[in-house]
């Protein structure tokens, strides 16, 4: 098990680092750099040379990247060169809010699939399960950007008390107002965002579970179960349900970088300030360090995730071993 | 807020207690003690973290100002919320760093500049009481409102000007300033209230320069210790502290920024106590936002939704219908082989039915572009060829230069070859690709092959444009009220050797990417630099535009009208031709 670890730490450093490189690449290899976007148009060449001497931007690239990495060991993500403020700072500020968006979603996103996805497996082929597996295949097909700008047209606008924009009104902070207005009045910002966000996410965990839950009671030890006479709740909840569990405990791994990455088109249509407007318009901006710290966040949340999907896999099913 | 936050601690400690102890109850006879450990953990885990997660999206507590402070002296009392809406972030919040308009929008209510426009877009003074242009031109000397202060108290004086215009001239500034205060030799203090900035020639342009929210002047006792290449990532780059009708509380990104009145301001007003300017990243969710009365104030109403809207919301909403200055237009390299005569251009000219375009791109919001210059201008010239739609007189004018119609409907010249040639434009861009699919199938109709790439901005500016190697490209222009246009139509800012010479193989110095080579073009630019006598100059820019209307080195398209809405509950609203101005002396009812 110890080895194990260490194997993997190894391994997570060293996809790390390759990231780091081809994040590095696909930045300085794309066409254009931040000079285009801080110098004006007809900048003489003395200046945008002057500008590129101010932000190490002359160096050769190998030293670019060792100068860049060497400060990211030390925790130091950099300054963006379009708003001149740290790299981290900017990051953090808009993190919360894709955290908090992503978390609640997953939460209604697993609380309603897990049941649903069950119930359409136990009654496969009833009305229910060709309700949900339409609903899913709606879910999967409808665009975003139209699903929320119908629910902003047709419900935020309607429906007063609901917000169509903005993640809380300006003045009402926990502390100030009492702590239910303030809670109705994040809950009336983030309604809208979160039904887009679920019903496009669910769609997927539901069949799974489904498919999974098929799986699993046509097993022997289900048969087994039934035949000793347990009821059937009982053989649901205790044997079926738990094992049909399994594969989507592991998928929660893998739901750490989502969470800590932003949904664009949500986030732009909401005006959510979370991180993934910010990662697109740091990428039209050419903000190398922005965009470059985003991937390695990525990168690192996906890491992690595996890992994490890979020891939880052990923690709920005793007979993998890992070594 | 410690309350809140403890409270938010409690109840969620008390939930998961409570669910915790169901589940023990449901578990006990399973003998899944051990399980259920896991899910006391996982509950545990989930609790906390959404104790966590409210408590982390607590925004910072906003002080409220301290109301009682500042009424001091004070006849007006400010009040109301004047809330309305961006399309994007500030990129800076110092305003001679600022390069986009919503950095500047904000700036300008932060920090004054020397001049000012007015709402007839003429040039006033702002920080400047007055000033006087010497007899050569070279001198200016600018005399400064007394007792006006910043907003930590310090008095602006002569200096904060030198050391703002100073800054620009640091050859490490890395702002876009610099060209507007190319020929400035130097700037000195005379007094503390006086300010003489001395050009090496006379540039007229530059009074523009200094009239705009770029130009406001930034406080030396704050930014004195900055080395100039530092400036963007100063502090109080992001911390404005200026001399404006309104103070900077604070900006939160992706959210909103937030403006209080300041009760010293030095000019009339500020009527409105608070603004708030809320940052969107989508046209639609503007649009919706204002529908839904959350802002006051929408600059572009997408053409598209402007008749419902007006129908919606005409009783509590008043609509402005206002030009955008600037235009759109097709560059035409003028060394082509095909484009350098004359006649082709003009026959491409006339093979347009541009007001069609207009209205089915923009509905009708916009308005056919002839010469470099838009109607609002001072400088503006009716007397020009409008270049109706004329295809008989486009077959005569592409038969003189020689082209003449093939079998397969394209034009062919002696050698045989095809009239055709290639535009570059920008991807991303909707409107402009309408405009753009409809402008070659209108050449198509007269037998000229013209197809399009698009590329990405960088691309296309690095390839292409800023180096000046293309055979036609479509692009805007945004002016200043200055008709001033040196850049984009003198020799020497167009492709030049080493000795200074226009060559097709020389590099790109200017604007002038199309390359076109004027002398009598260039004495006129000259010389509309160079006096301050409107009237003269009205004449000179005039035959400018005449000349450029012939010659076509652009394809002149149109330029676009903007919905603007605001609601009824803003009263004195300034207008300028073009936007909204003074917001300081704005009232609003409640």
């Amino acid at each position: 098990m110890k080895k194990y670890l260490i194997r993997r730490v190894i391994q997570m450093v060293i996809v790390l680092i390759g990231i780091s490189i081809i994040s590095f690449l696909i930045m300085h290899l794309a066409p254009g750099d931040p000079v285009d976007i801080l110098a004006e148009r007809n900048a003489t060449p003395e200046q945008k040379a002057n500008i590129r001497e101010i932000y190490g931007l002359n160096e050769p690239l190998p030293i670019q990247y060792f100068n860049w990495v060497s400060n990211l060991v030390k925790g130091d993500f950099g300054t963006s060169f379009v708003t001149g403020r740290p790299v981290i700072e900017m990051i953090l500020e808009r993190l919360p809010a894709t955290i908090i968006l992503n978390f609640w979603a997953m939460i209604v996103i697993y609380l309603v699939a897990i049941p649903v996805g069950m119930i359409s497996a136990l009654k496969q082929y009833s009305w229910f399960d060709h309700v949900v597996t339409t609903l899913a295949f709606f879910g999967k097909a409808l665009p975003q950007f139209w699903f929320a700008l119908m629910l902003i047209y047709y419900v935020g606008l309607k429906i007063p008390g609901i917000e169509i924009s903005g993640i809380a009104t300006y003045g009402v902070d926990w502390g100030v107002q009492p702590f239910f207005t303030v809670l109705k009045d994040r809950a009336a910002h983030i309604v809208l965002p979160l039904i887009v966000l679920a019903f496009s996410g669910m769609a997927g965990i539901a069949r799974y579970m489904r498919a999974s839950m098929l799986d699993v009671v046509h097993q022997d030890y289900i048969r087994t179960a039934r035949s000793k006479g347990l009821p059937e709740k009982k053989v649901i909840t205790n044997h079926a349900f738990r094992n049909a569990l399994l594969p989507i405990v592991t998928l929660i791994g893998f739901e750490l970088p989502i969470l800590f990455s932003g949904a664009v088109i949500i986030e732009s249509i909401f005006s959510w300030p979370g991180i993934g407007l910010l990662a697109i318009n740091s990428i039209y901006q050419q903000d190398y360090m922005v965009v470059m710290a985003f991937n390695l966040l990525g990168a690192l949340m996906t890491v992690i995730g595996m890992f994490l999907a890979d020891i939880l896999y052990m923690v709920v099913d005793p007979r993998i071993k890992l070594d | 807020m410690l309350d809140g936050r403890i409270v938010a601690h409690r109840a969620n400690l008390y939930s998961s207690l409570t669910t915790n102890i169901e589940l023990e109850n449901n578990n006990k006879n399973n003998g899944g003690y051990i399980r259920m450990k896991k899910y006391l953990l996982i509950l545990t885990v989930l609790v906390l973290s959404t104790a966590l997660i409210l408590s982390g999206c607590t925004p910072e507590a906003t002080t409220d100002p301290d109301e009682g402070e500042n009424t001091e002296g004070q006849t007006a009392t400010a009040s109301g919320m004047f809330t309305y809406g961006f399309n994007g972030e500030p990129a800076t919040l110092n305003p001679i760093l600022s390069t986009d308009s919503i950095s500047s929008g904000i700036t300008n209510f932060v920090y004054d500049s020397l001049l000012k426009e007015d709402e007839n877009l003429e040039i006033v003074g702002e920080l400047a009481e007055n000033w006087e242009v010497s007899d050569d031109g070279k001198t200016l000397t600018f005399f400064l409102q007394d007792e006006v202060y910043f907003h930590d108290g310090e008095q602006l004086t002569a200096d904060d000007v030198v050391f703002t215009i100073n800054m620009i001239l640091d050859p490490k500034y890395t702002g876009v300033r610099a060209s507007d205060m190319k020929y400035v030799e130097e700037v000195v203090a005379n007094s503390d209230l006086e300010v003489q900035i001395k050009l090496s020639q006379v540039d007229v342009p530059i009074m523009e320069a200094l009239a705009g929210a770029g130009m406001g002047i930034i406080p030396e006792h704050i930014f004195k210790d900055v080395p100039a290449e530092d400036l963007r990532e100063f502090e109080a780059s992001w911390n404005p502290v200026g001399t404006g009708p309104y103070k900077f509380i604070e900006y939160v990104s992706g959210q909103y920024t937030v403006l209080e009145a300041n009760e010293n301001y030095w000019g009339e007003g500020p009527f409105i106590k608070t603004i708030m300017i809320k940052h969107f990243q989508d046209n639609q969710s503007v649009l919706s936002a204002f529908e839904n009365g959350d802002i006051d104030y929408i600059a572009k109403i997408p053409v598209e939704d402007i008749d419902r809207l007006k129908e919606n919301l005409s009783e509590e909403v008043t609509f402005v219908e206002t030009p955008n200055n600037g235009y759109y237009y097709i560059g035409l390299k003028q060394n082509h082989e095909y484009l350098k005569d004359q006649n082709v251009r003009q026959a491409l000219m006339y093979s347009l039915d541009r007001q069609t375009i207009i209205d089915t791109v923009f509905q009708g919001y916009g308005t056919v572009i002839n010469s470099h210059s838009v109607p609002i201008s001072w400088a503006h010239t009716d007397d020009v060829n409008e270049y109706p739609q004329d295809l008989e007189k486009a077959e005569q004018l592409f038969a003189e230069a020689g082209w003449t119609k093939g079998e397969d409907g394209f034009l062919y010249n002696e050698d045989g070859d095809k009239l055709e040639f290639t535009m570059v434009s920008m991807t991303g861009e909707e409107e402009k690709a309408n405009v753009i699919a409809m402008v070659i199938e209108q050449w198509k109709n007269v037998g000229a092959d013209v197809s399009v790439e698009y590329y990405e901005r960088s691309v296309l500016f690095n390839q292409y444009l800023d180096v000046g190697e293309f055979e036609s490209y479509m692009w805007g222009w945004n002016l200043s009220n200055d008709p001033d246009s040196f850049n984009q139509f003198h020799s020497s800012q167009a492709k030049l050797n080493e000795a200074g010479e226009p060559d097709p193989n020389g590099t790109l110095k200017g604007f002038n990417d199309c390359e076109y080579i004027n002398p009598e073009v260039d004495q006129l630019l000259e010389a509309g630099r160079q006096t301050y006598d409107t009237e003269e100059r009205k004449v000179i820019y005039a035959q400018i535009q005449q000349i450029l209307n012939e010659e076509l080195p652009y394809i002149f398209l149109y330029t676009t009208n903007d919905v603007k809405a605001i609601y009824n509950n803003l009263e004195d609203v300034v207008w300028s031709p073009l936007e909204p101005i003074d917001h300081h002396l704005w009232k609003i009812v409640e």
